[in-house]
């Protein structure tokens, strides 16, 4: 039976990190042009981005079909990623290092505080106090992370309360298994131990 | 009667008292000249049915000679003292009663008594002017015991008119005692053993020893051991280097 415990992938999350690990710096990280009444993330050189309510985009998620609203949510994920991987390369950087640079890029975009847990071999993305639906966010953590790495990623929701929401990082098999034990009644730990198969 | 007479009559009295005096004691017998019933001279108004109920005929007494006033004794009984005056008492002539009159019925109704005779036991009414007023008060304060109560009875009227007047031998108790009164009960009377008759002797006082607290520690000697932790399982093998790294493994789940 494999073991996986939490408690492994605490040195992995932003606040509860104790080591000593480069900071986010968030020096003219948007810059506000009034007088051309424009808005650009990255400096002077970034790209333009649209300040949007969030209740707009839950509008468009319950009208828009699921392809649609997947679509959004990876191209708003795949721009945090570029970011990141703009201040940090994340083939070379510890892990650490690299979840700082996301999680900050994430909480400019204002899509929450973001972290990971690593469960065995398994990445899971857990983002806190998000305004997005699940249908946004899983989408979204998913284009950020393959947008910094350059290989494709897929995801799977496991679990969404009030405040947290965890997203499964994987390949499109193992992320189509855990979704079918989910559906199947699994709960998410199980399922995360069975996609191990049996050792971690 | 002359004084010579008289004395001549006391004299003979004295010599047959003296006489008397001598002789053994009897019963007295003598009835001095009772009057006779008044009901036994009508026997003829009695119902004859019952025959048995006749009262006897009347005794036929022998008639005396007309007495004058010195002839007139009551008989005294004799009180007779070592050294004193001897009074004496004696009937003129005795009057023997027939040991052989038989008859049932013994009973005589006795004529009622005159209302004045009644009223004469009462006191009269110059005595109970002559009381102080006091006396008076006290023996209408004289209160009967009810049948159902323990009381002393309370002493007669007379004997309590005595007591005041002369003063009583001993205080009598109170009759009426006030109820106990409620609330802290009275502190028991110190009372004094003497310790040769009863055998209580003073205990002396206990002290009380001054105990010092000390503590009494146990010390452990623990020897030392690297054998203490017992894991469970191993620590995850997995330790990736680099976000990439930790990608690729979750690429390859």
């Amino acid at each position: 039976m494999t073991d996986l415990t939490l408690s492994l992938c605490r040195p992995y999350k932003l606040k509860k990190s104790a080591m000593a690990v480069p900071s986010f710096d968030p020096t003219h990280a948007v810059r506000f042009d009034l007088p051309h009444g424009s808005v650009r993330a990255g400096g002077d050189s970034g790209e333009r981005v649209l300040l949007v309510p969030t209740s707009a985009l839950d509008d468009l998620v319950l009208s828009a079909p699921q392809e649609a609203v997947e679509a959004l949510g990876r191209a708003l994920g795949a721009a945090i990623g570029r970011r990141a991987a703009s201040r940090l390369d994340p083939r070379s950087a510890p892990i650490d290092a690299f979840v700082t640079q996301l999680a900050g890029e994430a909480a400019i975009a204002g899509v929450g505080a973001l972290s990971i847990e690593r469960w065995g071999r398994a990445l899971v993305v857990v983002v806190e106090d998000s305004p997005l639906s699940s249908a946004l966010l899983a989408p979204l953590v998913a284009a950020a992370v393959e947008a910094a790495s350059g290989k494709h990623v897929a995801c799977a929701l496991l679990s969404r309360d009030e405040r947290t929401a965890r997203v499964l990082l994987g390949s499109e098999t193992g992320i189509a298994r855990a979704r079918e034990w989910i559906a199947s009644g699994i709960p998410w730990g199980e399922a995360l131990v069975k996609l191990h198969g049996g050792g971690v | 009667m002359s004084k010579t007479e008289k004395i001549a009559k006391l004299e003979a009295l004295l010599a047959r008292v003296v006489s008397r005096a001598g002789e053994p004691r009897r019963q007295p017998m003598a009835v001095t000249a009772a009057p006779a019933p008044v009901l036994a001279e009508e026997p003829a108004e009695l119902d004859e049915v019952d025959a048995e109920t006749i009262p006897p005929p009347p005794i036929a007494l022998p008639r005396a000679p007309a007495m004058t006033e010195t002839d007139v004794v009551m008989e005294v009984e004799v009180l007779q003292e070592t050294a004193g005056d001897t009074v004496i008492g004696v009937a003129t002539e005795d009057i023997v009663v027939a040991e052989s009159l038989d008859s049932r019925e013994r009973l005589v109704a006795a004529a009622p008594l005159p209302p004045a005779a009644i009223v004469a036991e009462a006191p009269s009414a110059e005595l109970l002017d002559e009381s102080p007023p006091e006396l008076l008060a006290a023996v209408e304060e004289v209160e009967e015991a009810p049948l159902s109560s323990r009381r002393p009875v309370a002493p007669k009227p007379e004997e309590r008119l005595a007591d005041m007047a002369f003063g009583a031998e001993e205080p009598r108790p109170p009759r009426h005692t006030p109820p106990p009164e409620s609330g802290r009960l009275p502190a028991a009377p110190t009372v004094e053993f003497d310790a040769d008759v009863t055998g209580v002797r003073e205990a002396t006082p206990i002290v009380p020893r001054s105990r010092e607290l000390v503590p009494e520690a146990t010390h452990v000697e623990l020897a030392p051991s690297d054998a203490v932790a017992d894991l469970v399982g191993e620590a995850q093998r997995f330790a990736p280097g680099t976000f990439a790294a930790l990608l690729d493994a979750s690429l390859a789940l």
